[in-house]
């Protein structure tokens, strides 16, 4: 392969691990923004959600008639909800007390982990599971060949990031999310109900992480423990961009992305990481608050 | 000498003058009031006064040391103290330990001699409790000794708070408001510990709304408005000044109260 | 805390460290011997963290220092010769000494904000094991470390027995050390810090070279304990210092109790003996350790030691 050919590959390889990444760390800091919390176990859902898309997708337990690419997206949308229920559920039963106490959630959350971990061992084995892909082969753009089960998985981050980001903006739900970002006790006193945006903000976040961890799913293999690396990226990508910043989580992101695409590429994995996280100390030291960060 | 000259202080935040060219002056032992409306920018000074903010623009000498834009603790090393309006104590902890804290700079504690346990570091220690336990009978606050702070009574806990600022051995104590939500009793009281306190040749700037205590405890009164000096005087003359009481909007605050 | 309190908690201490001490004659197994190893081993490193927790900031990056302390003290010993003794000293010095500019750079962060920054912290030293093969041997780690010397005799460690002294005499010093330093003035003065910072600056402290400070003492504790487990295990690899190292004291010292000092014995032991009955069931431990995290965290947020706290009182009444 040309240099040229290699060197768009790694953008299209960063630009997608950026992608995946900004869907999960979109999902924490709307977490954190709405809830107040800090969930840990936020990787954890996104092993989760490769798994239940295996379940649904890769064994067939359930079989939907049509061509493949319906059921791709059928058992992406109800990996999805599962997924989202399964955080309202978590939600109410452990993080509802502890709203707007950061270190106490972040303590619970490594509870969750050792949960789910253990949980999903025991039921799915250590085996690694594997997803066959839908999109097969390369599409061939002005010259250079991508890969169409990532261009796909980029197209498909994005429209879910944009969904989110219209539901935010343009709903009235999503502005009463914003409101009980901002302050919860007015919004409170606006008529806005906090439990159930909370459970909708938490619902969403895990989503998004469960869609990140099916979007993968074709493409790495799935184990219980493959949630680890997520979330320590996405924290790196939030401490860079911002805790709380959603611009900063897309520049955090793709930039994490980007670099660790290169460093894998040119270097190796593990000198791909200590650069990003190069990055997170350098940021700790100029502006620790991140790019676009505020203090609270 | 003056102990404290302020001259031209200035701060702004966001565009808005909060403090406009103040000068201050307060002198060894003097009780100077800082009055106005809400928003004058009566805190702000003070918060320039300890280095919780860096001034913009104007010099502040303390003992002829220039101390603009010192972090608080070192401003609290040379002498100057200021007691919060809200957070003046650790409510977790009982009185007697709040004022223990107080004592760190006249003790000066190390870390090896504490972990040893030495000879020095119990000397330092005795002596420590003992300006503990004087402060607390000056104070009258041995009825509470071993309460935890957040169960006192308001009025305690603002002694306390004084209480905590007294055992740093200031020279000059900045008090934020300490009258405020009190009842005539509780006022009267205070009014009575910082006489105490100025009783010990320690210097005050009080921050306050409450007239009743400014017109018995003050020396000197200073007026802001919107940030800048209006009026300087003693304190009936301040009272009867037609500026200041435009400034208050038609009438004075807590008058005769 | 009273005299009276304070003349029991010594009787106590003293009848533990009896126990302790003459438990090797009558249970010479070596699994007991390793169980008790493994407990006070995890007391000793948590110790470290409560000290740094005591100025208000949660560490998850506690076990990045352990592993400091044990590469330094492995490499010394092995590739320059360094007695064991000297080697596991420098081992928590210089973690120590690295903590200082770390604690510089991150302590300004608190609460949350920090934990999360000494987390990503954790793991960059982590990699830095793993990526400078040269130094520290990479992936694969470093091996065949030198057990300690017995002192006078000059033989080398050749029994668990051995080990077990060596650690509890380890503890024993770090337990009155950290005693010390919570009930002295100095103890006071993190406490302040972390119960309101802005009131601490107020009386005069310099905030940061108290929070430092803590931060280093509790790392190079941390760096001795790493150390220990270096000549224990004879052989250290990166991933024996990962964030779920970390949590796993986090775990410890919440469990036990973050408002108390035997908190962080209390947790270590009731884990890693609830741990080792449950040794057959695998995999369930950690959801076990997950569900008592968290009915802990909703229950009893005080820990262990306020429940027997609690207990004491139901039965003395």
């Amino acid at each position: 392969m040309s240099q040229g050919q290699l060197f768009v590959q790694v953008i299209l390889n960063g630009i997608m691990s950026g992608m995946i990444l900004m869907l999960v760390v979109l999902g924490l800091t709307l977490v954190f923004g709405i809830l107040h919390i800090v969930n840990f176990a936020h990787g954890e859902i996104y092993m989760l959600g490769a798994y239940v898309f295996w379940l649904l997708f890769g064994k067939n337990i359930i079989s939907i008639p049509g061509p493949p690419v319906i059921h791709y997206i059928l058992a992406l949308i109800v990996t999805m909800i599962i997924i989202a229920a399964f955080g309202v559920l978590i939600e109410r039963l452990f993080f509802k007390s502890f709203r707007g106490n950061l270190l106490p959630s972040m303590i619970i959350s490594l509870g969750i982990i050792l949960i789910l971990q253990a949980g999903a061992l025991i039921v799915f084995g250590i085996q690694e599971r594997s997803v066959k892909s839908v999109f097969s082969g390369t599409l061939n753009l002005g010259g250079t060949y991508l890969s169409a089960e990532r261009v796909a998985v980029i197209m498909a981050g994005v429209t879910l990031f944009v969904a989110v980001y219209l539901f935010i903006q343009r709903t009235f739900t999503g502005r009463a999310m914003k409101a009980v970002a901002q302050d919860a006790d007015a919004a409170a006193l606006q008529g806005i109900n906090i439990d159930r945006i909370c459970s909708l903000g938490m619902a969403i976040g895990c989503a998004l992480a469960a869609a990140a961890g099916a979007l993968l799913a074709p493409i790495f293999t799935i184990n219980p423990y493959i949630g680890g690396e997520p979330l320590l990226l996405g924290f790196a990508a939030i401490i860079v961009g911002g805790l709380g910043s959603i611009p900063g989580s897309i520049v955090g992101s793709l930039l994490i992305g980007l670099v660790q695409s290169f460093g894998s590429t040119f270097l190796d994995s593990e000198a791909a990481m200590i650069i990003v996280f190069g990055l997170l100390v350098v940021m700790l030291v100029l502006k620790p608050t991140g790019l676009w960060g505020h203090e609270h | 000498m003056s102990l404290l000259k302020v001259s031209g202080l200035t701060k702004s935040f966001g565009g808005l003058k909060a403090v406009n060219s103040v000068n201050l002056q307060v002198d060894p032992g003097e009780i100077v009031g800082l009055i106005g409306p809400n928003g004058a920018g009566k805190t702000t000074v003070l918060r320039l006064l300890t280095g919780f903010f860096k001034p913009e623009k104007g010099q502040i000498l303390f003992n002829g040391q220039e101390i603009a834009g010192l972090p608080p603790d070192r401003a609290a090393k040379l002498g100057i103290i200021r007691t919060f309006q809200e957070t003046t104590v650790y409510p977790q902890l009982p009185v007697f330990l709040n004022i223990t804290i107080g004592t760190y700079l006249q003790t000066k504690i190390g870390v090896i001699e504490s972990l040893l346990n030495t000879k020095n570091y119990r000397e330092k220690e005795t002596e420590g409790n003992h300006s503990v336990d004087e402060i607390i009978k000056l104070l009258r606050l041995t009825g509470v000794v071993q309460e935890p702070a957040m169960n006192l009574p308001h009025g305690y806990q603002r002694r306390l708070g004084i209480a905590i600022a007294l055992a740093c051995g200031p020279k000059l104590l900045l008090l934020d408001e300490p009258f405020s939500g009190m009842n005539p009793e509780e006022v009267r009281l205070l009014i009575e510990d910082l006489k105490i306190i100025h009783k010990q040749g320690v210097a005050l700037i009080l921050v306050e709304h409450q007239m009743k205590a400014v017109m018995n405890l003050c020396d000197r009164v200073v007026v802001l408005n919107f940030g800048e000096k209006i009026a300087e005087g003693t304190p009936e003359e301040v009272v009867n000044n037609e500026k200041v009481v435009e400034a208050y909007l038609g009438g004075m605050h807590n008058a005769g109260n | 805390m009273n005299t009276k309190n304070r003349k029991l908690e010594l009787v106590f201490i003293m009848i533990l460290g009896l126990l302790v001490f003459i438990a090797p004659l009558f249970y010479s197994d070596l699994y007991f011997l390793s169980l008790m190893i493994k407990m006070a081993l995890a007391c000793l490193i948590t110790l470290g963290l409560r000290l740094i927790f005591l100025t208000g900031q949660l560490n998850m990056g506690h076990a990045a220092f352990m592993g400091l302390g044990a590469y330094v003290s492995a490499l010394t010993s092995l590739n320059l010769g360094l007695p064991v003794w000297m080697a596991m000293l420098l081992g928590g010095s210089v973690s120590a000494l690295i903590a200082a500019p770390i604690g510089f750079v991150t302590l300004r962060i608190k609460g949350a904000y920090f934990a999360i920054v000494s987390m990503g912290l954790g793991e960059i030293i982590r990699l830095i094991y793993t990526r400078w093969e040269g130094l520290f041997g990479g992936a694969s780690g470093v091996f065949g470390i030198p057990a300690p010397i017995i002192p006078i005799s000059g033989a080398p460690f050749s029994g668990k027995i051995h080990y077990y002294y060596l650690i509890f005499f380890l503890l024993f010093l770090v337990f009155l050390a950290v005693r010390r330093i919570e009930t002295s003035r100095l103890g006071l003065l993190f406490k302040a810090i972390s119960l309101n910072d802005d009131l601490t600056r107020s009386v005069g402290v310099n905030i940061m070279n108290v929070k430092v400070i803590s931060f280093c003492l509790g790392s190079f504790i941390a760096g001795i304990g790493g150390a220990y487990y270096a000549h224990y295990l004879l052989f250290i690899s990166p991933n024996d210092f990962s964030f779920w190292t970390s949590a796993n004291y986090i775990l410890y010292i919440v469990v036990g109790g973050v408002g108390n000092f035997y908190g962080a014995l209390l947790g270590p032991v009731f884990l890693i003996g609830l741990g080792d009955l449950l040794i057959s069931l695998r995999e369930y431990v950690p959801l076990v350790f997950g569900i008592v995290l968290i009915a802990i965290m909703k229950f009893r947020p005080g820990g262990l030691t306020e429940l027997s706290a609690q207990i004491w009182n139901k039965i003395s009444r």
